[in-house]
């Protein structure tokens, strides 16, 4: 079963819980209780054009969280050694273009990539850094902003109604609210890409003639129920039901289930959490999924840095360059951004356990596909990955940017409920020059 | 689950079944006909789409004055009158509180009116007139040349309506162009055939981009879509079509982005797609192509991207001690 505090934080949660109670004791069967999300009221949200021709149409967000060193991946300064440390440094695809040696792979899809090298955060410490990462405002005890997987719902809608059109893999639930917006324009997180979307098939144990029969004689039982108390909440419940089951027939519930995948396909991923969540990913984008976010943690690297950050490395390179590959030979990548984004990176000297403390000041975040230039580098540090030299991309502009290759109106205001103005990206504008 | 065992239920089938009677109601419930005017003197004051910022918002996000709106208001189960929100809420007694229009503020729907509505569900909800047979028909002599000579002008209303029916997804590519149509197949794909892509063929002059991918479509129906003279985009990945099919492309000669992987073109169809002189982008990962048949292209057309596979570029440098520059 999910985490439970997923949606404590909202008034829906005694409502789902119950949902999942009676739909496990009288079904033989439960149903993911985020779906609730999607039923909460009848608003839902149709498809609406992007503001331009050939925007793309999903984002897959590789959240890289506890602050990944920049000088060990993206932006190496291979002349200051100082610096660097053991970390090698290797040639790209790219003529110019050098990253860390630990990730080869993704070096030889560097023609699909733009670097930002310029990222610039104002926030130290993980949560915060999370927190404005990815809704572009800094955290305040008086309000929730939405996830940016919540702005796209809100400013695009769902390509396909049938199934969520957000979906967090693998990170914090924190990673996928709708805050002020509401539940439905929330995400689905999912705990491991493995497990697809737990508890969504019948039971074995309940054979399908059965399974109807108990459905029709929960109805039979419900219809009375309705009729005696005709109140919005029960409609609700009903709704979650219809939702529920038309998930459970659908054919778009196949995009959940890995096992689909070759295992040769499942290998160029990688055979762990990460690698897997990005395979997901590309599956739910093939279902015109909208955003779909993947996280990896291990970043934070105080200690051991060389040895920790190599590691993560592989399980990245493997990844990421596995997703690009798979995304271009089925086409997808044109329409498809990959966004790959971290809370801050880490300090160039090399503290006394071999590792790297936090430092907002300068770091690399990094975009491939969805239009956007591929072997290009925006912004630069200064030899010692100290300083943003030109090419300052706040976390705002990031998200703005990700709004623009969505042809999202990215200046469009959304109010909330106290009705304070906010915007995709903190009111901050994309950064055009990284499109092609 | 349809058991109508409340006395209510009863009490307003019979009143139904009387009236279907009384106004003979043993023809074709049309959308336009009936239920568009039923919805906007009883629903749309309320439930009305913005046109501008300032308008007021339709009532519980639900606008019922479009098929659009309609069909992702979730109100409606094509079929079952009795499990649609839309039924349900006009049908329910004069002081139920969730009444539709709300029984302090409007006449509530006639017996006839939810009769009509009732009815229209139950055929199955559909927003174009039945067949597409009011759609006239599709010209024999059709083909790509004169699709591309006659004006976009606005998409046929009723054209898409039916296309949503038969389960395509049908938009602007952008909001700047709203006359240049994109057709997909969305959770529909799997149960789609020749039959409904040739109706694709209504809106001809209008489709830029179509997503025929994983759907059933055979070489045959691609002499359809081969007619479709504006074509800029064609996917037709995980399709069983092959070379024969690619033939009934050859007049496409506005294609620059071209989805081929999973399906059965050989070095047979290179001829064709060489000919594509826009052609910005083919696929052909999973095909038999071989690579004579890429280098031909290549030749063919040397600023185009012609992908086969990335995966072994990928995999290419697993081994090497110093990758150095790569070779592409």
């Amino acid at each position: 079963m999910p985490d439970k505090t997923i949606f404590n934080k909202s008034d829906e949660v005694s409502r789902r819980q119950f949902m999942i109670g009676a739909a496990k004791n009288c079904l033989g069967v439960s149903v993911l209780p985020m779906l609730g999300a999607t039923v909460a009221t009848n608003d839902t949200f149709a498809a609406a054009p992007p503001m331009r021709r050939g925007a793309a149409k999903s984002v897959i967000f590789l959240n890289m969280s506890g602050g990944m060193s920049h000088l060990d991946t993206f932006d190496p300064k291979p002349q200051n050694q100082e610096v660097q440390g053991p970390t090698p440094v290797i040639n790209t695809s790219v003529d110019g273009i050098q990253i860390s040696g630990f990730l080869p792979k993704t070096a030889a899809m560097m023609n699909y990539i733009t670097l930002f090298r310029g990222m610039r955060t104002n926030q130290g410490a993980h949560e915060q850094g999370q927190y404005l990462l990815h809704r572009s405002y800094p955290m305040r005890g008086t309000i929730v902003h939405p996830a940016l997987g919540a702005w796209v719902m809100r400013l695009s809608g769902r390509r396909n109604t049938t199934i969520p059109g957000f979906v967090s893999v693998g990170g914090s639930a924190e990673n996928a609210t709708g805050g002020f917006m509401g539940a439905k324009y929330g995400g689905v997180p999912l705990g491991n890409a493995n497990d697809g979307l737990k508890d969504s098939k019948r039971a074995h144990s309940v054979s399908e003639p059965d399974f109807n029969r108990r459905l029709e004689l929960a109805d039979k039982m419900n219809t009375t129920f309705h009729g005696k108390f005709k109140q919005k909440q029960i409609k609700t419940y009903h709704g979650l039901y219809d939702e529920a089951i038309k998930l459970m027939t659908s054919e778009d519930l196949k995009a959940f289930d890995l096992n689909h995948e070759d295992i040769k396909i499942r290998d160029l991923y990688g055979q762990n959490g990460f690698g897997q969540g990005c395979l997901l990913a590309r599956r739910l984008v093939e279902h015109q999924v909208r955003f779909i976010e993947v996280s990896m943690g291990g970043w934070d690297t105080h200690n051991d840095n060389f040895v920790s950050v190599e590691s993560k490395c592989q399980i990245l390179d493997t990844a990421l360059a596995g997703l690009i590959s798979d995304l271009e030979r089925r086409g997808l990548l044109d329409s498809t951004l990959v966004a790959l984004g971290t809370e801050f990176g880490r300090t160039p000297e090399i503290n006394d356990n071999t590792g790297r403390d936090h430092f907002p000041r300068a770091f690399t975040c990094l975009m491939a596909g969805g239009g956007v230039k591929g072997g290009f580098v925006h912004g630069e540090t200064d030899r010692k990955a100290h300083t943003v030299k030109e090419g300052i991309v706040t976390p705002g502009m990031f998200n703005a940017t990700i709004g623009h290759a969505l042809g999202l109106p990215t200046e469009k205001v959304v109010n909330s409920p106290s009705g304070r103005p906010f915007t995709i990206g903190d009111e901050a504008k994309p950064v055009k020059e990284v499109f092609a | 689950m349809m058991l109508n065992i409340s006395f209510r239920n009863l009490s307003i089938s019979f009143t139904v079944l009387m009236f279907l009677q009384l106004i003979g109601l043993g023809q074709d419930v049309d959308y336009k006909k009936h239920i568009a005017p039923i919805m906007a003197s009883k629903c749309n004051s309320c439930h009305t789409a913005k046109k501008k910022e300032s308008d007021k918002k339709p009532k519980a996000g639900l606008v019922l004055n479009t098929p659009t709106g309609i069909r992702s208001g979730r109100v409606l189960e094509p079929g079952d009158a009795s499990n649609s929100e839309l039924y349900i809420r006009v049908s329910l007694p004069k002081n139920a509180d969730d009444l539709m229009p709300p029984p302090d503020d409007g006449s509530p729907l006639s017996t006839k009116e939810v009769a009509l509505i009732k009815k229209w569900i139950d055929d199955g909800a559909k927003f174009s007139s039945g067949s597409g047979g009011s759609l006239g028909k599709i010209p024999a002599d059709l083909d790509a040349r004169k699709v591309k000579s006659m004006p976009a002008r606005e998409p046929n209303a009723d054209a898409i309506a039916y296309l949503e029916d038969l389960g395509a997804t049908i938009n602007p590519v952008s909001a700047t162009l709203p006359e240049y149509l994109s057709v997909e197949w969305i959770s529909t794909y799997y149960k789609i055939t020749d039959k409904e892509i040739e109706q694709i063929l209504h809106i001809a002059a209008n489709v830029v981009e179509a997503d025929l991918s994983r759907t059933k479509v055979t070489n045959e129906g691609l002499k359809h879509v081969g007619k479709l003279g504006r074509l800029t985009h064609l996917n037709l990945n995980r399709t069983e079509i092959g070379d024969k099919g690619i033939e009934a492309l050859a007049d496409l000669q506005s294609l620059e982005w071209l989805n081929l992987y999973g399906t059965k073109v050989t070095d047979a169809s290179m001829p064709i797609i060489a000919k594509y002189r826009d052609l910005k982008a083919v696929y052909l990962w999973n095909t038999a192509v071989t690579s004579n048949g890429l280098s031909t292209l290549r030749k063919a057309l040397p600023e185009a991207k012609i992908v086969r596979d990335t995966d072994d570029r990928a995999g290419r440098f697993d081994n090497l001690d110093d990758p150095g520059k790569f070779d592409f």
